[in-house]
C-alpha cells in the first residue's frame, strides 16, 4: 500500500509491512486534525520518501523484513532529520529494544493493539512539540542571521574606513602610502609564519596599511625635508604616532581598535627605551611588535633624500642585531623565515623614489 | 478455546466510527493476510526452524492484534513466546488451536459481513 502524498500540508509517514495495520492507521491518523497518513509496507521505500519530503510525525513498526524499526530510526536520523518526531510500534515488554530505540532517536512507543485515544493524543503532543521545536529553531536561526549580516555589515564599514585612510596617506604622500601597503604585507607575511589565526592575520593586514596615519598631521618642512632630521624636527616627526593615535581615538570597533594601537606603539622597542610611552616586551601590543619589524625593514630598505637604501642582507643584520633588544626574538626569527616572502613583495611594491642626487 | 473474545469489533469500532463497510473490508483483507500468514507458520513448523515459526507467530500476532482478533492474537503470543525462549514445548498443540481460532475468527468475520 502506498496511498497518495499529494495537499494536505501535515502528513504522518506510517511504516508497517502488513497492509491491514497500515488501513487501521491511516484511519487513527485521520482523527488528528489537519493531517493525512502517507503508508508505506516497504521500509526501504518509505525511507526514501522520507528523504525528499517533510511530516510531522513517523510511526514504524519494529518487525519488517527490509529494515526493522530500529534500523529505519538510525537511518532517517542519520540523514540529518533529528527533529520529526518517531513513534515506535513494539510490544510492551521489550524494555532492551525500546531503550536502543531511544539511543538512536525513537521518540515514544506504542504497542498493539493500538488504542486510538492514546495514539491520537501522543501523535498530537508530538506534532505540537515538533512545531514548538522547529519555531525556536527558526528564531535562533533568524537571530544568527541578523547577527551574522550586522557584524559583516561592521566589517565592511571597518574596511571602508581603513581604505579612505589609507587613500587619504597616499593623497598626502606616495611613498609614505607605498611604505604603508609594503607594512602591511610584510606584517602579514611574520604573522602568518609565527600561526597567528586567519582572523588576527587578517585584521593585522588592514590596520598596519594606516600605521602611519600621523603623518597626515606633519609638517611639510618636516615630511618633504630632503636632508636628515634634526633635534626639534626628530621631536616634531616623533609625534606621528600620538597624533595618529588621536585621530583613531574616535573609533571603538576591533579592527579600527587595532589599527589605533599599531600607530601608538609601532615605534616601542622590546627593551623599553622606545616612544612614545616606554612600554616593554608584551606590554607592546603584538600586532605593534610584529609592525615594528615590518616597518624597520621597509625603512632601511627603501631610498631618503639623503641616503641610498640599505642592502637586503645589511638590514636583516641590523634587524638580527635588535633581536631582545629594539624588537621581540620570535618576531625577528619568523621575519628571518619568510624572507623570500618579503622580498617578493618589496619587488610587488617597489621603492619609488629617485636616486640621491649629490 | 478460553476467554479471549474472538473478535472485539467495539476496538474497530471506535476507530472507524460508523464506516462499517470499512471495516468489513478491512476483517476480509485481514482474512487473506491471515492465510497467507498461517501458510508461513506451517512451513515453518514443518522445517522445524524455531526462528522462522517466532517470526511467522509475529506476524500473525501483530495482524490479528489491531483488528481485535484477540484469541488468534493471543495464541500466537504464545508460540513467539515458546520460540524465542528456544523450546518446542506447546508449540504444536498451540499451532493447532491457531488454527481452530483462525476458522472461528473467519466465521466471525462472515458474521458481521453478513449483519451489515
Amino acid at each position: 500500500m502506498n496511498s497518495n502524498t499529494s495537499t494536505t500540508p501535515n502528513k504522518v509517514l506510517v511504516v508497517d509491512d502488513v497492509e491491514t495495520n497500515l488501513t487501521v492507521f491511516a484511519k487513527v491518523v485521520s482523527q488528528i486534525p489537519e493531517t493525512e497518513a502517507v503508508c508505506f509496507t516497504s521500509a526501504v521505500k518509505a525511507l526514501e520518501w522520507a528523504g525528499q519530503n517533510e511530516c510531522v510525525l513517523i510511526i514504524v513498526d519494529q518487525s519488517m523484513p527490509e529494515l526493522s524499526g530500529i534500523e529505519f530510526i538510525s537511518q532517517v536520523r542519520s540523514r540529518g532529520n533529528s527533529y520529526t518526531p518517531i513513534v515506535m510500534i513494539t510490544g510492551h515488554s521489550e524494555k532492551e529494544l525500546q531503550r536502543e530505540a531511544l539511543k538512536l532517536g525513537a521518540s515514544a512507543f506504542l504497542g498493539k493493539p493500538v488504542d486510538p485515544v492514546a495514539f491520537v493524543s501522543l501523535a498530537r503532543n508530538l506534532i505540537q512539540l515538533r512545531g514548538a521545536r522547529l519555531e525556536t529553531m527558526a528564531k535562533a536561526g533568524a537571530a544568527h542571521a541578523d547577527q551574522q549580516s550586522a557584524v559583516e555589515a561592521l566589517f565592511a564599514q571597518e574596511r571602508a574606513t581603513i581604505d579612505s585612510f589609507a587613500k587619504a596617506i597616499d593623497l598626502r604622500d606616495p611613498r609614505t602610502g607605498d611604505h604603508c601597503r609594503r607594512v602591511a604585507m610584510f606584517s602579514e607575511a611574520i604573522a602568518s609564519k609565527m600561526g597567528l589565526s586567519m582572523i588576527e592575520i587578517t585584521q593585522l593586514a588592514q590596520a598596519a596599511r594606516i600605521h602611519d596615519i600621523g603623518k597626515l598631521s606633519m609638517p611639510d618642512r618636516i615630511l618633504n625635508k630632503t636632508s636628515r632630521l634634526l633635534g626639534d624636527e626628530r621631536d616634531a616627526a616623533k609625534k606621528h604616532v600620538t597624533d595618529g593615535t588621536a585621530m583613531l581615538s574616535v573609533f571603538t570597533t576591533p579592527l579600527l581598535h587595532a589599527a589605533a594601537e599599531i600607530v601608538h606603539s609601532h615605534h616601542e622597542r622590546f627593551d623599553g627605551t622606545g616612544y612614545p610611552a616606554k612600554l616593554a616586551g608584551p606590554a607592546i601590543p603584538l600586532f605593534a611588535r610584529i609592525v615594528a619589524v615590518a616597518d624597520t625593514f621597509s625603512a632601511l630598505t627603501s631610498r631618503r633624500p639623503w641616503r641610498e637604501a640599505a642592502s637586503v642582507s645589511i638590514a636583516v643584520e641590523q634587524i638580527e642585531k635588535e633581536s631582545g633588544f629594539g624588537f621581540e626574538p620570535k618576531i625577528v626569527g619568523a621575519f628571518r623565515d619568510v624572507m623570500p616572502q618579503l622580498l617578493d613583495i618589496r619587488a610587488e611594491v617597489p621603492d619609488l623614489v629617485p636616486a640621491v642626487t649629490r | 478455546m478460553g476467554d479471549t473474545p474472538i473478535l472485539e469489533i467495539s476496538r474497530l469500532e471506535e476507530i472507524f466510527e460508523d464506516d462499517t463497510a470499512g471495516i468489513a473490508d478491512l476483517l476480509e483483507a485481514a482474512m487473506g493476510t491471515g492465510a497467507n500468514n498461517q501458510a508461513t507458520l506451517r512451513d515453518a513448523l514443518a522445517r522445524h526452524e524455531l526462528d522462522a515459526v517466532m517470526k511467522a507467530a509475529h506476524a500473525i500476532k501483530g495482524s490479528t492484534a489491531n483488528i481485535g482478533g484477540n484469541e488468534v492474537a493471543e495464541v500466537a503470543a504464545r508460540i513467539e513466546n515458546a520460540a524465542r525462549a528456544q523450546t518446542w514445548d506447546g508449540i504444536e498443540p498451540a499451532a493447532i488451536e491457531l488454527d481452530e481460532a483462525y476458522e472461528r475468527l473467519r466465521a466471525a468475520v462472515r458474521a458481521y459481513r453478513a449483519g451489515l
